[in-house]
């Protein structure tokens, strides 16, 4: 495998909210065209970090280069085209609720594209089919979709500009577990075909197992390890042992980790 | 990159070469289209050189394969590297599935009316058992007074009542001038300057003071009424109290109703008040009646059941202006638009029922000589 360049990269990041540091010295990078997990306790500062990433929350040192751009010295259309360049699916969908799940899934490209109206529908229908929805589902509206719909519905408008990279945020939180277990089906097939790079932020230890390639772990401020789950999971750390190999990190290892 | 399509002499391969990505989609789709306009015979189409290809390009691709093979054309594809093939695919296997949006099903102009109809017939219905639910609700309530949510009662007081103060002192003063300055001009005519006071003690005490309090307060509570309480219907919080056995209406209606029920009768006279000075102000300035003689003749002229009429409109008012919002508040369903359309009902409803009811007083009023 010839060496690239990472597509994230976070060196010695510092992020204060509230008086407190979230972020200390923060470091991780993320390598195009794989799968990394993030996970930490509640409130080691995931969403934040995923926010500090998508030029949502500032921060107060260090640096977040992200194709290679630093984010802090970056013009506005550098911001535009880095924008382009991803897709975010939300802990909370953040679909629009006064629009369908069709014209929700339209908005960003006829925003973004020049595309006439034919072609932007089926365009959208496309994605919308990609992601598992029936096309009946076009025409309602969020708020008449079960939970599950509406996160294939927002995965479907994260998806709508062909990002490279997708951030998904607790992507499986909410979900019955054949729900959970075809989105993460549904990831690992959209990553193959799109040859995306996808940072997940969950708890989900199942989505863990049988997603990621790396998995970071965030522990007072900083990563504590970057590794592939299954040599994670034999770290000797206290917040380590207690995270992974409670009664049901357990239960999920010996699922998937036995191989 | 742009994206290119070349056509060899005999027509038999369509080479594709360049970025087939969303950026483009909407120029190669048009040559695409023109291309294969031509094609009658088997053709193969070679993606060997295509540099970048999305989920858009590979659409494009599938799709046109599909509408040759529509026309019984046979169609080889050949040389697209493997991720490319993927893609093709994952885009073939969605064309496979049902992709014609099921129509909304345009209405004709009377069923349209009919479903207004029966929408509006509900929503009446329904507003009719949410002011019995408020009612029975304040009755077992009227028992305990030690139950009360007074804390939250003076809260709604608060913000409703003591900071809408300088805003209605403003606007009373100002409609007091206008009244007075208008009525001045005509009465000055015929020389009866001095029955301003009349004019402007019937008017404002009567009618002007409550109405304005009103609509004011329509504006600037009945809707943030409506927004509270439909943000915590959105985000669940009202299922969230029902579970735990709390009464919604217990606990956030009636706080808000009993508030504005104080608070209304207090703003009209502060109304009053301000009103009158301001025609005061005006009748001295343009009709040489100074204060002195304004505040005897009123004292003489205006009988207190004026006032006492006009301040018996108020808690009516504030019954309409707090179950109206409280209402569509409750009724907000779904999305961030539903707040504002019910937002805009609630002060339209409120204020037109306001006017209906100042409106049939005046009749039943004069009816027995009031």
């Amino acid at each position: 495998m010839r060496s690239e360049e990472p597509i994230i990269q976070l060196s010695n990041l510092q992020i204060r909210l509230g008086g407190k540091w979230v972020h200390k010295n923060l470091s991780l990078n993320i390598m195009p065209h794989e799968i990394m997990g993030i996970v930490g306790q509640s409130g080691s500062g995931k969403t934040t970090l995923m926010r500090a990433i998508l030029m949502l929350q500032s921060y107060d040192a260090g640096s977040i280069k992200v194709f290679g751009q630093e984010l802090s010295e970056a013009s506005l259309q550098t911001c535009e085209m880095i924008r382009k360049r991803w897709g975010v699916l939300f802990q909370q969908n953040a679909l629009f609720t006064s629009l369908t799940v069709l014209e929700n899934i339209e908005f960003p490209l006829a925003e973004k594209e020049v595309l006439n109206s034919k072609l932007l529908r089926a365009l959208a229908i496309q994605k919308l089919l990609s992601v598992g929805l029936e096309i009946d589902a076009g025409n309602k509206y969020p708020s008449q979709l079960s939970g599950g719909m509406q996160k294939r519905a927002a995965l479907a408008r994260a998806l709508a500009q062909d990002p490279e990279l997708l951030f998904l945020d607790e992507p499986t939180a909410g979900l019955d577990p054949a729900s959970a277990s075809q989105f993460d089906d549904l990831i690992l097939q959209l990553q193959s075909a799109l040859n995306l790079t996808v940072v997940i932020i969950t708890h989900d230890l199942d989505t863990l197992w049988r997603t990621t390639n790396r998995v970071a772990f965030l522990h007072e401020g900083k990563v504590l390890y970057v590794e592939p789950l299954k040599d994670l999971v034999t770290k000797s750390d206290d917040v380590i042992q207690t995270f992974f190999n409670g009664p049901r990190g357990r239960t999920a290892q010996l699922q998937y980790g036995g191989d | 990159m742009q994206a290119f399509i070349t056509v060899d002499e005999q027509k038999k391969t369509l080479k594709l070469s360049g970025d087939w990505n969303l950026a483009h989609v909407n120029q190669i789709k048009k040559e695409f289209d023109a291309k294969i306009k031509h094609i009658k015979q088997a053709v193969t189409i070679d993606g060997g050189s295509i540099v970048k290809m999305d989920s858009a390009g590979a659409w494009l691709i599938a799709s046109t394969v599909q509408t040759l093979s529509q026309q019984h054309i046979k169609v080889n594809l050949g040389q697209f590297n493997p991720q490319h093939q993927e893609l093709l695919a994952l885009a073939n296997k969605q064309l496979a599935k049902n992709n014609q949006l099921p129509s909304k099903g345009a209405l004709s102009p009377i069923a349209v009316l009919g479903k207004y109809t029966i929408e509006q017939t509900t929503e009446f219905i329904q507003f009719v058992s949410f002011i019995g639910e408020i009612t029975l609700e304040g009755v077992r309530q009227l028992k305990n007074p030690f139950n009360w949510r007074w804390k939250s009662i003076m809260n709604v007081i608060n913000v409703t009542g003591s900071r809408a103060l300088p805003i209605i002192a403003l606007l009373s003063f100002m409609i007091g001038i206008v009244i007075s300055y208008q009525m001045g001009n005509q009465l000055r005519n015929y020389g009866a300057n001095v029955f301003i006071v009349n004019l402007l003690g019937l008017s404002v005490l009567r009618e002007f003071g409550p109405l304005i309090t009103a609509i004011m307060i329509a504006g600037r509570t009945g809707s943030a009424f409506t927004a509270e309480i439909g943000i915590m219907k959105i985000n669940q919080e009202i299922d969230s109290l029902n579970t735990m056995g709390f009464n919604a209406t217990a606990l956030l209606i009636l706080p808000r109703l009993i508030a504005l029920f104080v608070v209304m009768p207090l703003l009209t006279m502060w109304a009053n008040i301000f009103g009158i000075i301001g025609g005061m102000v005006m009748a001295q300035n343009m009709l040489d009646i100074t204060w002195l003689d304004f505040l005897s003749r009123f004292q003489r002229e205006i009988p207190l059941k004026t006032l006492l009429i006009g301040l018996l409109k108020a808690p009516l008012f504030a019954i309409i202006i707090a179950t109206v919002g409280c209402f569509q508040g409750m009724k907000v369903y779904g999305s961030a638009e539903s707040v504002g359309s019910r937002t805009t009902k609630s002060v339209v409803v409120a204020i037109f029922l306001i006017v209906i009811v100042d409106a049939l007083l005046s009749v039943v009023l004069s009816k027995y000589k009031l």
